[in-house]
């Protein structure tokens, strides 16, 4: 399902689309994280839904905690009201591999890439 | 230096070796307090704990997927010495724990830098024949400004979507508003000015003088940049990706609030996320 495929607004939450995943792949199939095919450096990730919920408790297995950038230069400066000028947030995606795996291949999200 | 010496107080004090204390005090005590990006000590913390761990004291454990770094029997000095001639000379992305496609990425951004210094390098001055440098700035200039989208008329928009309660989004999209209002006006204006300035009806500052650089470049000229959007994009598709994000705010203050988000779109995407989640 695509982006322009959505035609009603979700009663929480909201949809979202745009992110390009670096370091590793999207398996559409197994709806989880997967190693990177040769030669694809980046990769959109599907469309996302974001739902709101309160006090959740974070899980402990089963996800990477993925950051995600505005550009590829995976730095920023701090601005006054405590939001970086480059981080955007953490993303948890559903992964059976731990996390350290993901971590050494430095697997990050990007709003936009650099052409 | 401090963790060797602390190694040789844990492994001399404890009946067990603490490696989850060693893992500790070695990524975020001795390490960590110079380490100000949460995600780098993240790295430092997964990263020392493939080599602190209980594993490392049996011999050909590997420290690699491919086992050209693992754990050697013990030896004499010349038997280590060996070991590390054996080492690649250009190791591999997996290394450091990496996909090969890592390889990749890194001749890529080398190739950006270098050719970014042979373009800082190219002759400023213009040639004898054809069209003067002069003439193809004001060209491109003249193609810019018509690729300029107009400033948000942010009256409408306040009226349309007012601030509520009930609708968080409607704040996000009038800062959204504001944010590229801002680098609109800035772009308007600097364009006009730098094709007076190159046919001399205005004096040629330093900032008209760098952005005609830039434009003839193909690089966001400077000024933009402060104002804009954070982006590594060459200016022929930031303009572009300039365009597509105010398309997609018009067409949200046209049709209403949109179904689904570009979340690329947005000049700010924390203020969006906060307004939803």
């Amino acid at each position: 399902m695509s982006h322009a495929d959505v035609t009603a607004k979700p009663e929480t939450g909201c949809m979202c689309w745009g992110m390009y995943l670096e370091g590793c792949r999207w398996d559409h199939d197994a709806h989880r994280l997967a190693e990177s095919a040769p030669k694809k450096l980046f990769v959109d990730l599907p469309l996302l839904h974001l739902v709101p919920e309160a006090e959740r408790a974070t899980p402990e297995c089963g996800i990477y905690d993925c950051p995600v950038y505005k550009v590829q230069s995976r730095t920023g400066t701090l601005s006054t009201t405590g939001h970086s000028t480059n981080f955007v947030m953490w993303l948890e995606l559903p992964s059976v591999y731990e996390q350290d795996a993901w971590i050494k291949a430095g697997v990050a999200c990007h709003l936009a890439l650099r052409y | 230096m401090v963790s060797r010496k602390q190694l040789k107080i844990f492994v001399e004090d404890y009946a067990e070796v603490p490696y989850k204390v060693l893992n500790y005090v070695g990524a975020e005590v001795n390490y960590g307090g110079r380490v100000t990006d949460d995600k780098d000590s993240r790295l430092i913390t997964t990263i020392l704990r493939t080599y602190v761990c209980p594993e490392v004291m049996q011999d050909g454990h590997k420290l690699s997927a491919s086992g050209i770094y693992q754990i050697i029997p013990p030896g004499d000095k010349e038997d280590y010495l060996e070991y590390i001639r054996g080492l690649p000379l250009n190791p591999e992305p997996e290394a450091f724990g990496l996909h090969e496609n890592a390889e990749i990425t890194t001749s890529q951004n080398e190739t950006v830098v270098l050719l970014e210094n042979v373009l800082a390098m190219q002759p400023r001055a213009s040639s004898g024949s054809g069209r003067t440098r002069e003439e193809i700035i004001g060209d491109m200039a003249r193609n810019l400004q018509d690729k300029t989208p107009g400033t948000f008329d942010l009256e409408a928009v306040s009226k349309a979507y007012p601030t509520s309660y009930e609708e968080s989004m409607n704040t996000v999209l009038f800062q959204e508003c504001v944010r590229y209002n801002r680098l609109l006006a800035e772009m308007a204006r600097s364009l006009a000015a730098v094709q007076k300035a190159l046919v001399g009806e205005v004096v040629m500052s330093e900032d008209l003088e760098k952005m005609a650089d830039a434009i003839f470049d193909n690089q966001v000229p400077p000024t933009w940049t402060a104002t804009g959007f954070l982006s590594l994009k060459p200016l022929a598709s930031w303009i572009q990706d300039c365009n597509a994000r105010i398309d997609f705010l018009r067409e949200w203050i046209a049709r209403g609030t949109p179904s689904v988000y570009w979340i690329s779109g947005f000049f700010f995407p924390q203020a969006f996320l906060t307004g939803t989640l």
